[in-house]
């Protein structure tokens, strides 16, 4: 069959492929050596490179974070207790912005403890892992303070509950109150 | 190593010593090997596949570019695709990559070429046979991608139908569909009833 001399050159030839064989066979391609050069680089070997360099560029970093936190742990561990009075005015600055207020109430050295406490006391992992030895006059303030936080928590409860009762209506204490009058 | 280039050699038979040779071996695919050697860093191997695969290369820039610059292009390619070759991601698939490779580089060629100047294939001729050459493959040229392609495979570089498939990915019946039309085409396109 003439198609399969063109699919697979077997079977019968067909005269008129045979030709254009010949032809356009002046066409064909020549052998050439490939010619490559020596400085070429394969994006193989690049990749490489690159991965090594960001690999080792990562451990760096990993290690140099690893160090300042070490540094930082141990700075922390090794500086002397604060006194009391520093510590109140570390929980005043966290709560408040304006270190001006808390600075008119204590010596001008006070301020610029103030201004340097939070940078000492920021980490979690040592706050945590400290236990802050108070003494008996700062334990007394400590829960001199406490129990106005309570006192005053209680007042609001109540002051909310009233209000809560005010609102919806009721009053136990008189339930004909609001009754229509009957007769 | 002496099984790796027997392989390659039986890839470069042609016909039926090729077809009836990958009947009876099972073998592993000498590109996946080659490529792999490759990127190994044996460059040397790379050559193999050059010229395995230059061929491929040259017919499909010989469909689409003026001859004069498929040499030189057949080279660039090739070394392209040495420094871009560990993007292949299947080492099986060589031959369909490079071809894709080959076909963009000459729509590139095509594109830039209209932006500057228009390159005629008027290649010095050294006899009338060489002429009559570049006149059937300017016919070839105007007929559809598919068709011009498998054609100057077929008839210019001497490839058969089943080695088409395997070189270029595509399968068999596709090959075989766009032979036979495109050969009814540059018939029709030749009036060989008149004869060459």
């Amino acid at each position: 069959m003439k198609d399969d001399y063109l699919w697979d050159r077997s079977g019968e030839p067909d005269s008129e492929v045979q030709q254009l064989e010949e032809i356009l066979g002046e066409l064909r391609y020549q052998s050439r050596p490939l010619e490559i050069p020596a400085d070429l680089k394969t994006g193989g070997k690049r990749f490489n490179f690159y991965a090594i360099a960001a690999a080792v560029a990562m451990i760096a970093l990993g290690l140099g974070a690893w160090l300042a936190i070490q540094k930082q742990e141990t700075q922390i561990a090794t500086s002397p207790q604060s006194p009391s009075a520093e510590v109140k005015t570390v929980t005043r600055e966290d709560s408040k912005p304006a270190p001006v207020i808390a600075a008119a109430d204590k010596p001008a050295p006070a301020v610029t403890e103030i201004t340097r406490r939070p940078v000492r006391v920021k980490s979690h992992r040592s706050r945590t892992t400290r236990t802050p030895r108070l003494s008996s006059e700062e334990i007394a303030e400590a829960v001199a303070a406490k129990d106005q936080l309570m006192m005053a928590l209680r007042l609001t409860s109540s002051k909310l509950n009233y209000a809560q009762k005010k609102a919806q209506g009721s009053n136990p204490a008189t339930p004909v109150y609001h009754q229509h009058k009957i007769g | 190593m002496y099984e790796l280039q027997a392989t390659a050699d039986a890839l470069v038979m042609t016909g039926q010593q090729q077809v009836s040779a990958s009947h009876t071996s099972a073998a592993p695919s000498v590109e996946a090997q080659l490529v792999r050697a490759v990127l190994e860093g044996d460059r040397d191997v790379y050559g193999r596949l050059y010229s395995l695969y230059a061929p491929l290369v040259h017919g499909i820039l010989l469909a689409r570019m003026p001859r004069c610059e498929v040499e030189d292009t057949v080279q660039e390619i090739f070394l392209h695709a040495l420094k871009k070759l560990h993007t292949l991601r299947d080492a099986n698939a060589f031959g369909p990559w490079i071809a894709m490779i080959a076909r963009n580089r000459a729509m590139d060629f095509h594109r830039k070429s209209r932006e500057t100047v228009e390159v005629s294939d008027q290649i010095p001729a050294n006899d009338t046979r060489n002429t009559k050459a570049v006149e059937i493959l300017e016919i070839i040229r105007t007929l559809p991608d598919a068709y011009r392609e498998t054609l100057v495979l077929r008839l210019v570089e001497g490839m058969t139908g089943p080695e088409i498939a395997t070189r270029t990915g595509l399968t068999a019946a596709s090959v075989r569909v766009n032979l036979h039309r495109g050969m009814k085409l540059l018939r029709e396109k030749l009036g060989f009833e008149e004869g060459l």
